[in-house]
């Protein structure tokens, strides 16, 4: 999953470390949820996106090879 | 499931760290003298080996009952965690490595005719797993950190 958590948590000047605090995870899990490597899981995502006053799909997009595939129409 | 350690700031638990070594201490020593009941003859070399060999397990065991360790709360949140997935992912590769590892080593003693004694063969496998374990927790922490 593609996000913007990183630009967010700088925009409010948090470290990773008080992000985790606040989201109760540790800092290494914040760490590799910014570098896509660690896809939160759903009640994480809620916290997340409380936090940073936004909704799961403005913070968090499905990467390329994971977006839905569109089935033709009739 | 993950333990969460006290905050940074708390008191040192000096006096249930030392709680915990005493009776780790009189544990160990308490097994070592059934032990050395047990043959006389050498009472003392048995006690001492045994006591030695205990005092580990036994301090470790103090520490989680009467120590430091029954102030440990598990981490709810221990699952959203990624260190837990590294550890779940160690784990089961782990556990698939001992079985190939185990077949191998069972037809290679087949086909070679070799006679290990059974406590070799499981302190091997223990040890293999252990290993094989860490090495795949470290692998991961190295590459998605």
């Amino acid at each position: 999953m593609h996000n913007d958590l990183a630009e967010r948590r700088a925009a409010l000047g948090w470290s990773q470390a008080v992000l985790a605090e606040r989201l109760g995870v540790s800092r290494q899990t914040v760490i590799s949820i910014e570098r896509g490597r660690f896809d939160p899981s759903l009640p994480l995502a809620f916290r997340i996106a409380a936090v940073f006053g936004a909704r799961i799909d403005e913070i968090f997009a499905p990467a390329a090879d994971d977006a839905p595939a569109t089935a033709p129409l009739g | 499931m993950t333990a969460t350690p006290p905050a940074a700031g708390a008191r040192p638990f000096s006096r249930d760290l030392v709680r915990a070594w005493v009776v780790g201490l009189l544990v160990a020593g308490a097994l070592g003298a059934a032990a050395g009941l047990a043959r006389p003859e050498d009472f003392w070399l048995v006690f001492g080996v045994f006591t030695a060999c205990c005092l580990g397990p036994c301090i470790g065991l103090a520490w989680l009952v009467v120590g430091p360790g029954r102030r440990v709360q598990i981490d709810a949140r221990a699952q959203e965690n990624v260190e837990t997935r590294w550890v779940e992912k160690a784990a089961s590769g782990a556990l698939f490595d001992v079985l190939a590892a185990a077949g191998l080593l069972a037809a290679a003693m087949s086909i070679l005719g070799l006679d290990v004694p059974g406590d070799v063969v499981l302190l091997g496998i223990w040890g293999f797993a252990l290993v094989d374990g860490g090495l795949r927790f470290a692998v991961l922490r190295h590459r998605e950190a």
